[in-house]
């Protein structure tokens, strides 16, 4: 480092006050776009001023080799002209010239942020801002007012210590949002909706504006119950001005639903079947049902061969969706009835509906606030490590036939179908420990346990009913991943949960290996997965829940001592198999399912004296899909 | 000042800000806070004292307005919390300079040396160990006995630390709408709230100045009429340590206990000031804001929702060193907007 430069810590929030409050999973992607495009622009302030960007490991001018900060830099990567997927961090390190001013990076932001809120406004609100109350005022006050940045500029310590400025900056809150009077946004519940009417009594003033602002954005853009401020409307309608906002096109319309994810497998089972092209007959005929086709193409890998039965709108491939006039009011009764029956027979010639449940999936790298600060550990290796593993994320979960919602520095954030999320998790997880073997090698220094030091990663999983509001599944995700698997689980773990509508059903937690270098837990999850079939699944794993719920301790997962739960649970299965199965057979697969139920904190072996009934009841749900068993 | 226990005979629900309206899809999951704002506990105490005084319904008579106030006036009225309370013991946010991972307990102070940031030139909070996991205590309490150590800057016991998970816990409610006439459910009318429900013994404890009538026994709390009953208490506060002028100045820390709202920007930067405390900010630990509106029932629209600082926001200042008396003064006042509410009440410590 040239002795006259200084190092400068930067961070750009609110993160999950702005990426989670999603309606739709287009709003969690392009909440994640925004956010990393902004921080970018904080890192091109750096650049342009004649700084170098540390950490996250982005390359240097002219070659950059992040796609997204190549693009806002004006030089896009050839094969990635147009990225569509976050890839910088909210935070990030740099080195600055001694007379570097931080506050250019926070003007770029803002600057940037402003200009691509003028766009929106000209595009939609414009013309509609006349029949609200004000609604210019609020616009303004909450543009100028949202994003909250902090930074620590100093001489380097020379002793890592700079790697913890900005967590001491963050012990002093000092961003408050502006008073907000009025109703609230339907999508972020703190801030004033933009018309400005009180709808307790200017129910019809307040209608009549955003009904204007719905013609006018598309009922796609803006549901019937949608009534947002300014910062919700713009993360939703500015995919569809990117190319003016930032200079290339977003391609917001590839994002599957939920309901469209959660169906994932069942299509991929049913699109060659003659019952579905006998579907997709009825809504072709007779008057045009745009709608239908709202899934226009999702891109999801899997499906490529799948035509236009893979363009149904999510919501079509439901039964308890179809029969819900008020999901689909555009279609006539006898259309309706015409479907059902359609659907019914398609359903059973693929042996079973679809499921309703999707996967979301967040990871994040375990204490790189320690592992940037470890004396022996040069925080480059780090930064390249992480660089190498983002690079890869986004081709392992399409692989998986998921998308990726943000892939930058040490986290990800992907939607999956419910059968490979596991799979998935895993796959993401050896991407991370190889990331850094490839870049550490055998320079591995000894951390405090006197042991070579792990770099980790843990996961937080949620299985989601469809219909459940996105922001609880993210609030899970977050819960699973910082409370569950780091906190409680001491890290390198992946915590799991099913979600339905009325809560939380299931929740398990588990280091990954069943002993430190052994077998991986997820494969034990998804063997017994598919060795146990839906109806018989359903019984055993409810008596199991019945009877060996109480042969536990109240509250921790303390097996009665002298107890032997194998033997228990091998005359639990053989007495449900009624005499079909043998003895070995089911001894072969309770051994397996006695691994899942253990308690296993991160990196160690299980606790033999443990049995927690969740992990069966995880394999219960993954065996049935959730398909209408679920309780 | 007069002491309440309030105590739920059932759960409670105090919504959060976001809007909860009939017949809205992704609108049906709404979220409940606790401890409520001071505004919700004064709002029940008025209420239930203009009961007392024979009121049953519609505006308030020129009587009881001369006795309780009118609206936003509160007439002669002051009130203090409203504080969670265990077995009768009032129990008070954990400053946030205390962190804690497992049973460690350690504390933030203003590092040796300045730093370059965004609020300007100053000495951030920092801990001298490399104890890992450490984390503010944002959701627990301390007994009187553990804040008045904390305010001495003796490490408290661990015993007098309650997690808000010990104190009471989450509970989901589904509700739906009913048509009156068919007896059949309302279209679209599904709705799910978070209640609390207080483990045993617990309660909330509010400070009453100005109303001499008698206690009104059973009251309505929060969302959905829940009942909670009134009784009158002993509740004292943590004691003041004393204060000692050192080298540099005299040293102490403010820290609050009720949400404050302060409106100049003092408390935001090295070298600021706070209302009413002598001396300078040399540097703080404040959480992230809390958002605190709610209805007007007269005007029929919701009031603006503002931020305000969180309880346990604790400010390292310093003062002249013949300020002692004039800090210590300070002790369980209140400081910002709308202080005879209960906002923006402080405690007073040392650090050194």
């Amino acid at each position: 480092m040239n002795k006259d430069n200084k190092l400068l810590h930067f961070t750009l929030g609110p993160v999950q006050g702005f990426v989670s409050q999603a309606r739709r999973t287009r709003d969690l992607w392009s909440g994640s776009f925004l956010l990393s495009y902004l921080s970018g622009q904080a890192m091109r302030a750096v650049l342009d001023g004649g700084g170098k960007v540390i950490f996250p490991e982005v390359g240097d001018q002219p070659s950059i080799t992040d796609p997204l900060l190549a693009a806002i830099m004006g030089h896009p990567l050839s094969g990635n002209e147009n990225p569509q997927t976050g890839s910088l961090p909210n935070r990030f390190k740099a080195e600055v010239p001694d007379d570097f001013d931080p506050k250019r990076c926070r003007d770029a932001v803002q600057s940037r942020w402003q200009e691509i809120a003028d766009v929106v406004w000209e595009r939609y609100v414009v013309l509609v801002a006349g029949h609200g109350k004000g609604t210019k005022e609020i616009w303004e006050r909450q543009v100028e007012s949202f994003w909250e940045m902090g930074w620590v500029l100093g001489e380097d310590p020379g002793d890592r210590s700079d790697q913890r400025w900005l967590d001491l900056r963050k012990n002093w809150r000092t961003h408050h949002p502006p008073a907000e009077p009025g109703d609230k946004c339907t999508l972020m519940g703190s801030w004033q909706e933009i018309s400005g009417y009180v709808r307790a009594r200017e129910c019809k003033s307040q209608e009549e504006f955003w009904d204007a602002l719905r013609r006018k954005s598309g009922e796609l853009n803006l549901g019937e119950h949608e009534r947002l401020c300014a910062i919700a409307l713009i993360k939703r309608l500015f995919p569809g001005v990117a190319e003016d906002a930032i200079g290339w096109k977003l391609e917001a319309g590839t994002w599957p639903s939920t309901p469209y994810m959660a169906a994932v497998p069942w299509i991929e089972e049913a699109y060659e079947k003659p019952e579905a092209k006998e579907y997709l007959c009825i809504l072709e005929e007779g008057d045009r049902l745009s709608w239908a086709f709202g899934e226009y193409n999702t891109k999801l890998p899997c499906l490529e061969k799948a035509g236009r039965f893979a363009r149904l709108d999510g919501n079509l491939f439901h039964k308890t969706a179809l029969d819900n006039e008020r999901a689909m009011p555009e279609l006539s009764a006898q259309k309706r009835e015409k479907l059902l029956d359609v659907l019914s027979k398609l359903n059973r010639a693929v042996g079973h509906p679809a499921s309703p449940f999707y996967a979301l999936l967040l990871m994040d790298g375990d204490r790189l606030g320690s592992l940037l600060q470890h004396d022996q550990i040069d925080p480059k290796d780090v930064s390249r490590a992480l660089a190498r593993f983002t690079e890869g994320v986004d081709e392992i979960v399409g692989e998986h036939c998921g998308r990726t919602v943000y892939a930058g520095g040490d986290d990800v954030l992907a939607l999956l179908p419910l059968d490979r999320a596991l799979s998935a998790a895993e796959k993401l997880r050896e991407r991370f420990l190889k990331s850094f073997d490839a870049v550490l090698g055998g320079r591995r220094p000894k951390g405090e346990d006197g042991e070579p030091l792990r770099t980790t990663i843990s996961a937080g999983l949620v299985f989601a009913h469809y219909n459940t509001t996105l922001r609880s599944v993210m609030r899970e995700a977050h819960r699973l991943l910082d409370e569950v698997a780091k906190d409680r689980n001491g890290r390198d773990s992946l915590a799991a949960s099913v979600l339905t509508g009325s809560g939380r059903t299931v929740e398990w937690v588990s280091g990954w290996e069943e002993s430190p270098g052994g077998p991986l837990i997820t494969r034990h999850l998804q063997n017994l997965a598919s060795s146990f079939d839906e109806q018989f699944a359903g019984r055993f794993f409810y008596n199991v829940r019945e009877r060996f719920g109480v042969l536990t301790g109240e509250d921790d997962h303390t097996l009665i001592p002298g107890l032997d739960a194998e033997k228990l649970l091998v005359a639990e299965y053989l007495k449900n198999r009624e005499r079909e199965g043998d003895r070995e057979a089911a001894e072969a697969v309770i051994e397996q399912l006695l691994k899942v139920c253990r308690e296993r904190r991160g990196g160690e072996p299980a606790n033999e004296k443990t049995l927690n009934v969740s992990g069966a009841m995880l394999v219960r749900f993954l065996a049935t899909k959730g398909r209408g068993v679920e309780r | 000042m007069r002491y309440y226990l309030l105590e739920p005979l059932d759960t409670l629900f105090f919504r959060d800000g976001s809007p909860f309206n009939a017949g809205e899809t992704g609108q049906m999951e709404v979220l409940g806070t606790f401890p409520p704002s001071p505004t919700t506990v004064v709002g029940a105490l008025r209420a239930a004292f203009a009961r007392r005084l024979g009121w049953q319904y519609g505006d308030w008579s020129e009587d009881i307005k001369k006795k309780l106030g009118d609206g936003a006036d509160l007439g002669p009225l002051r009130f203090s919390g409203p504080y969670v309370a265990k077995d009768g013991e009032p129990l008070f946010p954990v400053p946030l300079h205390l962190l804690r991972s497992g049973r460690t307990l350690v504390f933030l102070r203003p590092g040796e040396a300045a730093l370059s940031t965004d609020i300007g030139e100053g000495r951030l909070p920092e801990i001298s160990t490399r104890t890992k996991g450490l984390k503010p205590l944002e959701k627990a309490y301390l007994t009187r006995r553990g804040m008045e150590k904390a305010l001495r800057g003796e490490i408290p016991d661990p015993e007098d630390v309650f997690e808000a998970s010990e104190l009471w816990s989450g509970e989901n409610r589904v509700g739906i709408q009913r048509d009156p006439d068919s007896h059949t459910t309302r279209e679209d009318a599904l709705y799910q709230t978070t209640h609390v429900r207080l483990k045993k013994g617990v309660a909330l404890a509010a400070g009453v100045e100005g109303y001499d009538g008698e206690a009104p026994g059973l009251l309505t709390l929060g969302g959905e009429s829940r009942m909670a009953n009134l009784k009158p208490c002993e509740l004292s506060l943590p004691e003041a340590p004393s204060l000692e002028p050192g080298g540099g100045g005299l040293r102490y820390t403010a820290t609050l206990i009720t949400p404050a709202r302060i409106r100049d920007e003092g408390w935001r930067k090295p070298g600021g000031a706070l209302p009413g405390l002598p001396g300078r900010v040399v540097s703080a630990c404040v959480g992230k804001p809390v958002l605190i509106g709610g209805w007007d029932t007269e005007k029929k629209k919701p009031l603006p929702l503002e931020p305000y600082l969180p309880p346990g926001s604790t400010w390292f200042m310093e003062a002249e060193a013949a300020e002692p008396d004039e800090v210590e003064e300070m002790h369980t006042r209140h400081i910002g907007d709308k202080r005879e509410w209960g906002y923006g009440q402080i405690l007073i410590g040392g650090w050194r």
